[in-house]
């Protein structure tokens, strides 16, 4: 089976000596050409600060999901997946959704309302 | 009877996430737009499930032919286009082109919407409705008013019950 041709768009990059001196390096020590590593690393690189940017565009409140997605060429679910793990790693989002269950068990007099919220949450 | 209903990739992405989908489609006749089903990507478990569910013909496929809403992201532009062309009510979470959509005249529903119906009708208990209340507070792609309303629905439905017993 022959492989499929992809297309490729040359893009010139400019290094100063140092910079240069640096990449050839890296390479040589990798045994992979400057062009691969440079291709590999900075498509890598575009797609995390593309996922961020579009993350906290949404967590600002900034765009919607649909319009980060045509922006970013992300897919929602990925875009939803990053904004979840942001969020995850501050716990302020959960403990703010307790203190509202509290406040409730409390007005409602029901304790056993809490208990479940904060079981379910566990 | 089933209602027939169109949704946004938001809405689809949380009731996957809760797994809720059996439920859904118990009570809706689920049409998804093409620019819906491309926002949810190939590669993931959302995905996975509306081709599924596509190729078995449970949701239907359908591309809105007017375009009276021009918002700029795809999906959710297809998706509010179909609910004006059809008379559709759409089911949506993400809380800005769900405002455009009810503004333009749709009846909109959320994913925290359902959940309370689901739970006042019995179909979902309290632990249930608060465990998936508290995951989607977790994930963080919900608007907090919402979630803060719907859990005070939530205790109101539950407080009267407990003075009907």
């Amino acid at each position: 089976m022959s492989k499929e041709k992809r297309h490729r768009t040359t893009v010139t990059v400019r290094l100063t000596d140092e910079e240069y001196d640096v990449l050839t390096r890296l390479c040589d020590l990798q045994k992979t050409t400057r062009t691969a590593y440079l291709a590999r690393v900075a498509t890598r690189h575009a797609k995390q600060e593309l996922l961020r940017y579009a993350a906290d565009e949404y967590l600002a409140g900034r765009a919607s999901l649909s319009e980060l997605a045509t922006r970013t060429g992300l897919d929602v679910p990925t875009i939803m997946e990053e904004v979840a793990q942001i969020t995850g790693e501050d716990t302020q989002a959960v403990e703010s959704f307790l203190s509202a269950v509290e406040t409730l068990s409390q007005l409602h007099n029901d304790p056993e309302f809490y208990a479940m919220a904060k079981k379910a949450i566990e | 009877m089933r209602i027939e209903a169109t949704f946004d990739t938001s809405c689809w992405v949380h009731i996957v996430y809760l797994d809720r989908v059996d439920l859904l489609l118990a009570d809706y006749n689920l049409i998804c737009t093409e620019a819906v089903s491309r926002e949810l990507g190939r590669n993931n478990p959302t995905s996975h499930r509306l081709q599924a569910l596509l190729t078995a013909g449970t949701i239907q496929s359908a591309t809105p032919h007017v375009e009276q809403v021009t918002l700029y992201g795809e999906g959710e532009r297809a998706a509010i286009n179909l609910a004006l062309e059809r008379q559709l009510p759409l089911l949506i979470d993400d809380w800005r082109p769900y405002e455009a959509a009810r503004v333009a005249g749709v009846a909109v529903v959320n994913t925290l919407a359902y959940l309370v119906q689901l739970y006042s009708q019995g179909r979902l208990t309290v632990n249930q409705v608060l465990s998936d209340l508290g995951r989607l507070a977790r994930r963080g792609t919900l608007r907090p008013e919402w979630l803060q309303s719907t859990l005070e629905i939530v205790a109101e439905i539950r407080q009267r019950e407990s003075t009907h017993e």
